[in-house]
């Protein structure tokens, strides 16, 4: 009689590799930029231009990300550590970068890991917030709007806003955030009086303070002032109020008022998180995933937020960068939030001229307010490959 | 116009095809037995499962081996069933947390799906991981009645086999004799090999014990240390968080733990007092695969390393993916019978599987599997065979 062992050999190893997927490596990874027709009269606040980031693969596949990664960087860091190796190993992978460069340098790679996820939802045919722990199939938006002129909005008259505020409750969206930036800082609180009027009571305002990107940084009574008169309006809540390295500042406000404190757009890595969650420094913390580290790195952030009992709202983008950040929103299970950032239009007219490189009739489904997790695998876009080259910049 | 619909279904379809979620349809518990002899039985070899079985719309199944008892289906079923087979998130706070081995089912399907075995879509971080037998001698628990040259010679079998470390129990009614026997150990296997003791917390009760007082377990750690073991596990009770801090603060050796908690949220206070210098949640225990991914996460932000407490046979399946995702130092083989080895005690499992082998083990390391899913090629045929109720 045929032993088990010499008739399993003989036959079912064989079967065995059959079923078994060949392990996808990387062959290449390449970095360029598209421009978009502006049919010879660019709207200000629409996305014309886009760098690509595109992960080759010996499965066929291509992933792609619409978030750069400069030459130097890919072909003496990137590329020697992913040539030829395994797809899937994004862990790996992370690290390996990271040792080469440093916390400080994980944002430069980021196009490369969006893109890698884009292949491996591609190679197995689904979006990559299903792998991750597939938690929701939207994520409500909030737009962030930066008004054209003075920086610090202090030349954009409160109704300008109030009427932008209204356009987005009008169009289903349920929330926006402006600048705190305006010189005299209760001059915001002013403001958003004046939005709140103009919307009424079920409407979500968010005031951006954005660290010292002002110029300036607000002393401690200043915060607290603005945050009392935001809550008096009603607000949602106040990001970024003092340097994005101060662990303790936030801390003491958000202990002091009812208002969220938020913040944590710059953090990179686990680590940085960490020092804040640790430190009590936010309400909310919000990792940015094209800075943080990636998709990956976006994800453990968010799990790491959870064990503290604390939402982890990302930070956001504007254009077709947005379809790897969707996939982490609709992984994390404390993230209902996913910012839109543009100027005073609606999200949809302002990535309109993306349509022209992709196969759907929308870049990012939108419906109620809500942006949908694509159903289409990867990072969400079905991109015509011959509309990338089209639109390729050469050189 | 044409809606979002309609357009994918008629535009896109057949380029690529549309993420529709995947439904689970139904889940099964039942055991399978394996017949063997009176004597393999006497021997320990494992001949039972409990399995789960989760079926799918996609037409796919998935299965673990780290089941449950039927009368318990009823409420996994009610998590499950209808239910969008990707959405493990949302299925572990529906109650799938308390029930980590169905878990393992859902992840083989999920694998079995996108073609791939589990450990690379949650990371990949290594494709082998090296293991570690805990041997348990039958008799009496406390392993009194067993030599220091029977443990000895059983870490000289191992080491022989290829593997790098053996973890025994440290039960003994006099503490220090434990410490006595890694004595007698590293001399018989040198100083490449890892011996490992495991306290248990409070499983000595079986023995008729007590959980040690701090000092009791500062002599056998620093006993242990003197003699070259790598870990002292769970000293203490589970529920204290503070002792254990105490003595890795006092002693080198490392002071492991964490196979009894479930949710990531013990695990989050284990690093906020800085409880173990190794953090092990149990790869179904601890709510699954994907918990045991969390608390990884959770771990890193703390550069506190992470190893799994362990299983064993079919059973491990699931464990090893998880290990391989996060790229854990060890993996524990659990409860191995001396003199048996894992494939001799786990070989009548074969018969459930299409390949000549279990898991591929290489110089003491096991392999990834190349399989999809949790990486067993499982005969369906044989399944139903053995299937018992």
């Amino acid at each position: 009689m045929l032993d088990r062992r010499g008739f399993l050999a003989a036959l079912a190893a064989p079967l065995a590799m059959l079923r078994a997927q060949p392990r996808v490596r990387i062959t290449n990874v390449e970095s360029f930029h598209v421009r978009l027709p502006d049919g010879g009269q660019p709207d200000p606040e629409k996305i014309y231009s886009y760098p690509v980031t595109r992960v080759h693969t010996d499965a066929g596949v291509i992933g792609t990300s619409f978030i750069g990664c400069p030459q130097d960087i890919l072909q003496n860091w990137v590329k020697p550590v992913l040539g030829g190796d395994d797809l899937f190993a994004v862990d790996r992978h992370l690290r390996r970068l990271q040792m080469q460069r440093g916390e400080s340098g994980v944002q430069i790679w980021s196009g490369v890991e969006h893109g890698m996820w884009d292949a491996i939802g591609r190679v197995i045919g689904r979006p990559v917030a299903h792998i991750l722990g597939g938690v929701r199939d939207r994520l409500r938006v909030y737009r962030t709007c930066v008004f054209p002129g003075k920086q610090d909005q202090s030349d954009v008259v409160y109704e300008t806003q109030a009427a932008y505020a209204l356009r987005l409750k009008n169009a289903g969206f349920a929330a926006m955030k402006v600048r705190a930036w305006r010189p005299r800082p209760m001059d915001d609180v002013d403001m958003v009086g004046v939005v709140r009027k103009a919307v009424g009571p079920g409407f979500y305002i968010m005031l951006d303070r954005t660290a010292v990107r002002p110029g300036w940084v607000w002393d401690y009574p200043t915060a607290l002032q603005v945050a009392r008169g935001l809550e008096k309006h009603n607000a949602y809540w106040l990001e970024e109020p003092f340097d994005g390295n101060d662990l303790d500042g936030p801390a003491r406000l958000a202990s002091e008022v009812d208002i969220y404190i938020t913040g944590g757009e710059l953090g990179k890595t686990l680590f940085h998180f960490h020092h804040f969650l640790r430190n009590k420094t936010y309400d909310i913390v919000q990792p940015d995933t094209r800075i943080c580290g990636g998709i990956w790195v976006a994800k453990k952030i968010s799990v790491l937020a959870e064990s503290f009992g604390v939402p982890c709202v990302q930070h956001g983008t504007g254009g077709l960068a947005l379809a790897g950040y969707i996939q982490a929103g609709c992984a994390m299970t404390n993230c209902p939030w996913q910012e839109i950032i543009g100027g005073p239009n609606l999200p949809q007219e302002q990535w309109s001229p993306a349509l022209k490189l992709l196969r759907t009739p929308y870049v990012f489904p939108i419906e109620d307010g809500h942006v949908l997790l694509p159903e289409h695998p990867g990072i969400g876009l079905d991109i015509n490959e011959d509309a990338l080259k089209e639109y390729r910049v050469r050189g | 116009m044409v809606s979002r619909r309609s357009f994918l279904s008629t535009a896109l379809g057949p380029v690529l095809a549309a993420a529709k979620p995947v439904r689970i349809t139904d889940v099964g518990f039942y055991d399978i037995v394996i017949p063997i002899s009176k004597e393999e039985a006497e021997a320990d070899v494992h001949h039972r499962w409990p399995v789960v079985e989760v079926h799918t719309d996609a037409g796919v199944r998935g299965y673990s081996f780290a089941g449950y008892a039927a009368e318990h289906l009823p409420v996994v079923r009610r998590i499950l069933v209808g239910k969008d087979l990707f959405a493990v998130e949302d299925h572990l706070k529906a109650g799938l947390q308390r029930w980590g081995g169905a878990e393992h089912a859902l992840w083989d399907a999920i694998g079995r799906i996108a073609k791939q075995p589990v450990y690379k879509l949650l990371g990949g971080s290594a494709n082998r991981v090296k293991a570690y037998l805990t041997c348990v001698w039958k008799g009496n628990s406390d392993q009194s009645h067993v030599s220091y040259r029977e443990q000895a010679e059983m870490a000289l079998r191992i080491q022989k086999a290829g593997f790098k470390g053996m973890k025994i129990r440290a039960w003994r009614p006099n503490p220090l004799d434990d410490a006595d026997a890694c004595n007698e150990i590293r001399a018989a296997v040198g100083s490449n090999f890892d011996i490992m003791f495991d306290r248990t917390a409070h499983a000595p009760q079986a023995a008729g014990q007590g959980v040690w007082d701090y000092d009791t377990g500062l002599r056998v750690a620093r006993a242990l240390q003197r003699h070259g073991a790598l870990w002292l596990e769970e000293p203490y009770a589970r529920d204290d968080y503070e002792s254990p801090a105490r003595l890795a603060a006092a002693v080198d050796i490392l002071i492991t733990g964490g196979e009894g908690y479930n949710g990531i949220e013990p695990y989050h206070r284990c690093l906020l007092h800085r409880t173990y210098d190794v953090l092990q949640p149990d790869g179904a225990g601890c709510g699954g695969i994907f918990s045991c991914r969390k608390v990884s996460f959770l771990a890193e932000a703390r550069h506190v390393p992470v190893i799994l407490h362990g299983s064993m046979s079919l059973r491990l399946a699931g464990w090893l993916q998880a290990s391989l995702a996060i790229g854990c130092e060890w993996q524990e083989v659990a409860l191995v019978t001396p003199p048996l080895l894992p494939e001799q005690q786990w070989a009548p499992g074969l018969k459930v599987l299409r390949t000549p082998y279990m898991y591929r083990i290489e110089d003491g390391y096991i392999l990834a599997p190349e399989h999809p899913g949790l990486g067993l090629d499982i005969n369906e045929d044989a399944l139903r065979e053995y299937r018992r109720g």
